[in-house]
């Protein structure tokens, strides 16, 4: 039932033969995964197909006929690249500022003590129950108010401060055993430097857990981009990737080219992120 | 400063030492972390110093708007005229109203169905793919495409899966003999095939929180319950699922919190349909205030979810206490 | 040498100076103007942006433009944020809403004031402009909506394709004729949406209607309506005619279109553009069948350009809107050129630039002008409309579903709507 040990594939070295189990793991693995891709292989066959090949043979992964000019219709017609440029800085902003200000109060959370801990953190739960469809017209006021419509700011500053960061990281550094900081207590060490030599090197999975999902989170978030974004030069790949489908005339060849180019920069940043899952946290500490 | 490793050197020694002689890691569990300590005035100050660049942008980003939309709860506004003074109108309303009790029901079954399902297998395929086998990072990419996919693209694709009439999966449960079946047709099947779809895109993201939570289980908290003589099934609900239940409680908390506002995959796989039968409270929130002109009634069915999941979450708080290890 | 070069350049540089001050003494005034469209549509809007800046350089239009489904969205948000855009699209759908929450501003005196002459617009698209014999706002996208038919599928099957006065029995008959086959290969002569507009020509033609004559009491308790539901039923009971449940979404109703599945269906300018992108579907359009008692049951439908009534700019705005939906013909026949929308105005030069020969529906023009002279039928459109048709449809899917019979779905949710009805005021 479960199936292979939880051996840390670095640790054995040894070769055993394959068994019963691990063959179990590989059908069942291989299965879901063909049901895991096949929707992906799909949108990229289908962004190659023409409109009436993607109506007439849905099914078929392998176009009837190749065609590149998906890809090239869909830079002519919107600037797709500046909405690439757009997106990428908006993410690798908001990314970048929700691992720092999540951290540091998840450290908070997780270690300090002070009074009204917990009921700031139930209202940062709180925060999460209630849909941002409606909080929608507040906080446009409120970007008006600060002159921050139609500005990358408008998108970039209410996702800093993310109750969901702050909760994910919580949870992760309450797992890290006390014993590691009280043994640095003993050395001399202020909050800072425990929170950034101890909790910080062995949260690196976490880290990039949380980077991967804000990274995916902001990438792909649409309502506050087509609400606060007017300048054709400031929009962003959603923006754009919704344009196409825009009327009931959807050209879902284009579309599908979009969503693909779309889709690429996360599967990447995904495989990168894929080094620091793979860290353990004893390896991680002992490293130094 | 920039020389992390002799200290925690020493603290991790110190620390596997002491988990080493605790096979079973109850004895890790929070309660002996609150006693631990007094609270004391140096701490306090540091604790609100480390939260301060959140929370500054915490209130006015969130905070504010959440104020002024409990405001509107209690007004009519059209979105273009003034709002005015509705007291509890809205609310007294909104309990009569029985497409408030259909889209509740639809998105309970949602949540109800879809959360452990989502957790299950999310756990599930994290140790699966945690295990020594060949080829781990090209599955782990493979269950998390679908999580990156743009959820129009991959929605239009299930459509075509679904079709009654040319679907392919009619097609395939054709050949073990299976007559077709109505998926998004009918009234009964449209909610376990939204499911089915939420499912395939969200079970990548919670096997990377599992996956990032196995990685903190010390390996030789296994090895010491194997010379216990702990089988597999053993291992997993004795060390295990302990240490990861932080992990498993966040899943919990934020999975609760997300299908409670179920939006887009309802949204653009059946509109809501048929007959209602996958309408959910936020497409209800979205359409009283943009499409029926009433922001007031909106915010008051946001603010009923929000007393509903908010009950749910602190539930769960009150039972982690019996299963959450930390 | 230095000196002399230095000179030069003050003077240049000053000569740049008032020069520049001088363009910004020309006082250019900014408006906003909120459309919805794909990226062939905000191209075209686009192009007139620029003949408009090219006519009229002291103006500067800034276009807002969004998805359809995201327009409505985005425009209600901008509003109540206070920053109106100062021309905006509307779909006649929340039209009425609009007027009721005094969002638009009466453009009837500017009308008059400038002579435009408003007999050249179709007269029934003028409809869904007009509140208490007032203008706010001009139309855009006047079409009717059609029935279109597959003609491959009617070859197939040797029938002739019907004469535009066809009524309801010979509809049904076509139905009957159409639907065959079994399992996947089944066909059907006509597939439907339940939404309501998509039923209106029906309820029509039986002599029925949403409202009555005041658009203040609910009808479709009425037998005459309850009648066309329970026939519609019955034939997606018999598999005559598909669950529309299938087709929740637009796009499973084309592509049942563009596989042969569906031979009749209903379908908008736009939703034609779409089935022009499949290269093997051959169809024409017609009006919807007329019933026994009314005959024009055609659905024509208009959208408005309207001036938002809190425009700071309103006169540079009301000229950006002549040039762009007034019959000065200078946007329609840049609209024209992408041939997206029939003409708003009767001008036969716009319907040759209109209509491409290459492409079905190679009827359109006649067919068109046809339904606009006698079949067309305007909505009863009124405040409340997305709300209470929402209540009306989903209760018309359970019926279809088998759940319910139309009578007691009818009555029951009667008290519903009138009360939408009642709470929106006329």
């Amino acid at each position: 039932m479960i199936l292979e040990p939880i051996n840390v594939a670095n640790t054995t070295g040894k070769k055993k033969p394959i068994s019963w189990s691990k063959l179990c793991a590989y059908a069942i693995l291989s299965l879901g995964g063909i049901i895991m891709v096949i929707p992906f292989l799909w949108t990229v066959a289908a962004s190659f197909k023409t409109y009436s090949d993607l109506f007439y043979n849905p099914y078929r992964l392998i176009p009837t006929e190749w065609t590149w000019t998906n890809y090239v219709d869909v830079f002519r017609q919107v600037p797709f690249h500046l909405y690439f440029l757009n997106t990428i800085k908006i993410t690798a902003a908001s990314t970048l500022g929700v691992l720092v200000t999540s951290a540091l109060a998840a450290y908070a959370f997780a270690r300090l003590e002070f009074p009204g801990r917990d009921f700031l953190f139930m209202g940062y739960l709180a925060t999460m129950m209630i849909p941002r469809q409606i909080t929608l017209v507040p906080t446009f006021v409120l970007m008006r108010w600060l002159g921050l419509l139609d500005t990358h700011a408008s998108l970039i500053l209410p996702g800093l401060f993310s109750a969901y960061g702050t909760f994910l990281l919580r949870q992760f550094f309450l797992t890290i055993p006390t014993e590691l900081e009280e043994a640095a207590t003993i050395d001399g060490c202020g909050y800072i430097r425990r929170f950034s030599t101890i909790i910080l090197p062995l949260s690196k999975p976490a880290l990039a857990t949380l980077g991967i999902f804000i990274m995916m989170q902001v990438w792909n978030d649409f309502l506050y981009p087509m609400v606060f974004i007017q300048s054709d030069e400031l929009r962003t790949l959603t923006l754009g990737l919704s344009i196409f489908r825009g009327d009931v005339d959807i050209q879902w060849n284009l579309l599908m080219a979009a969503t693909t180019l779309s889709i690429v920069p996360m599967v990447i940043a995904f495989l990168s992120a894929q080094r620091f899952f793979v860290e353990g946290i004893a390896l991680t500490g002992l490293k130094g | 400063m920039t020389e992390p490793g002799s200290n925690v050197k020493v603290a991790v020694t110190i620390a596997n030492k002491r988990i080493a002689r605790y096979p079973f890691v109850s004895t890790l569990s929070g309660g002996e972390r609150v006693s631990r300590r007094k609270i004391n005035r140096k701490e306090t100050i540091a604790g609100y110093l480390f939260l301060a660049p959140n929370m500054v942008g915490f209130l006015v980003f969130m905070v504010f708007p959440l104020v002024g939309s409990l405001l509107l709860s209690f007004s009519h506004w059209n979105l273009i005229q003034s709002p005015t003074f509705a007291g509890l109108d809205n609310y007294r309303q909104l309990f009569e109203n029985p497409l408030f009790w259909q889209s509740l029901k639809n998105t309970a079954y949602f949540a109800f169905v879809g959360v452990p399902l989502q957790i299950i297998l999310g756990l599930f395929l994290a140790v699966l793919l945690y295990s020594n086998i060949k080829g781990l990072e090209f599955f782990r990419t493979v269950y998390f495409l679908p999580v990156v996919s743009s959820t129009v693209a991959v929605s239009l694709m299930w459509q075509w899966l679904f079709d009654s009439h040319t679907g392919l999966l009619n097609h395939v449960l054709g050949w073990f003999g299976i007559n077709p079946v109505p998926w998004l047709v009918s009234p009964k099947w449209a909610m376990p095939s939204v499911i089915l779809v939420a499912l395939w895109k969200g079970i990548g993201y919670n096997m990377v929180i599992f996956l990032a939570a196995l990685k903190g289980v010390p390996e030789h908290l296994y090895e010491s319950a194997r010379i216990d003589g702990a089988n597999r099934w053993q291992q997993f609900w004795n060390i295990t699922f302990p240490m990861i239940s932080p992990s498993t409680f966040f899943v919990t908390i934020t999975s609760i919190i997300n299908s409670f506002q179920v939006f887009d995959v309802t949204t653009v796989l059946t509109g809501g349909g048929p007959a209602n039968a996958t309408h959910t409270i936020v497409m209800m929130i979205y359409q009283y205030a943009f499409d029926f002109f009433r922001m007031g009634y909106a915010s008051s069915i946001a603010y009923v979810l929000f007393g509903i999941v908010l009950i749910f979450t602190l539930l769960q708080l009150y039972f982690s206490k019996k299963w959450v290890h930390y | 040498m230095s000196t002399k070069r230095t000179v030069c350049i003050l003077v240049l540089l000053s000569t740049f100076m008032v020069a520049s001050l001088a363009v910004q003494a020309k006082e250019v005034t900014t408006i906003r103007y909120a459309f919805w469209g794909n990226p062939t549509a905000i191209g075209v809007e686009q192009d007139i942006i620029d003949a408009f800046h090219e006519a009229h350089p002291e103006i500067k239009v800034v276009p807002v433009a969004v998805a359809y489904n995201d327009h409505h969205t985005k425009l209600l948000t901008q509003i109540a944020g206070g920053m109106a855009p100062d021309v905006m699209r509307i779909d006649s759908y929340f039209f009425a809403d609009f007027i009721n929450a005094d969002a638009m501003l009466d453009i009837t005196d500017l009308i008059e004031r400038d002579n435009i002459n408003m007999d050249l617009y179709y007269e029934a698209g003028l409809l869904d402009s007009i509140h208490n014999g007032r203008y706010y706002g001009l139309p855009w996208g006047t079409a009717p909506l059609y029935m279109v038919v597959n003609i491959g599928m009617f070859e197939e099957a040797g029938l002739p394709v019907p004469d535009p006065d066809w009524d309801w029995d010979q509809f049904l008959g076509i139905i009957k004729k159409l639907s065959r086959g079994e399992g996947t290969k089944r066909q059907y002569g006509f597939g439907f949406e339940s939404n309501l507009v998509s039923l209106f020509p029906f309820i029509w033609g039986s002599g029925g209607d949403l409202f009555d004559e005041a658009r203040t009491t609910f009808t479709l308790n009425d037998p005459k309506a309850v009648g066309v539901f329970d026939t519609f039923g019955k034939m997606v009971a018999d598999n005559l005619v598909p669950d529309p449940a299938n087709f929740l979404t637009t796009e499973v109703l084309s592509r049942w279109t563009i596989n042969n599945t569906v031979a009749m269906r209903y379908g908008s300018a736009q939703e034609i553009l779409a089935l022009q992108q499949a290269e093997d579907l051959r169809f024409i359009v017609m009006p919807m069948p007329g019933g026994n008692e009314v005959k024009n049951t055609t659905v024509y439908k208009s959208n408005t350009v309207s001036i938002s009534k809190s425009s700071q700019n309103k006169e540079a705005a009301w000229t950006f809107l002549k040039f762009l939906r007034g019959p000065g013909l200078e946007g329609e026949r840049l609209y024209m050129k992408a041939n997206r929308i029939p003409p708003t105005f009767n001008v036969p030069e716009l319907w040759e630039l209109f209509a491409d020969p290459t492409k079905h529906p190679k009827n359109i023009v006649e067919m068109t002008q046809l339904i606009a002279s006698k079949y067309a039928h305007t909505l009863p459109l009124r405040p409340g409309w997305n709300e209470f048709t929402s209540i009306i449809e989903s209760e018309l899917q359970k019926v279809f579903a088998g759940q319910i019979p139309a009578q007691e779905a009818m009555v029951k949710i009667a008290p519903r709507v009138q009360e939408v009805l009642d709470r929106t005021g006329q």
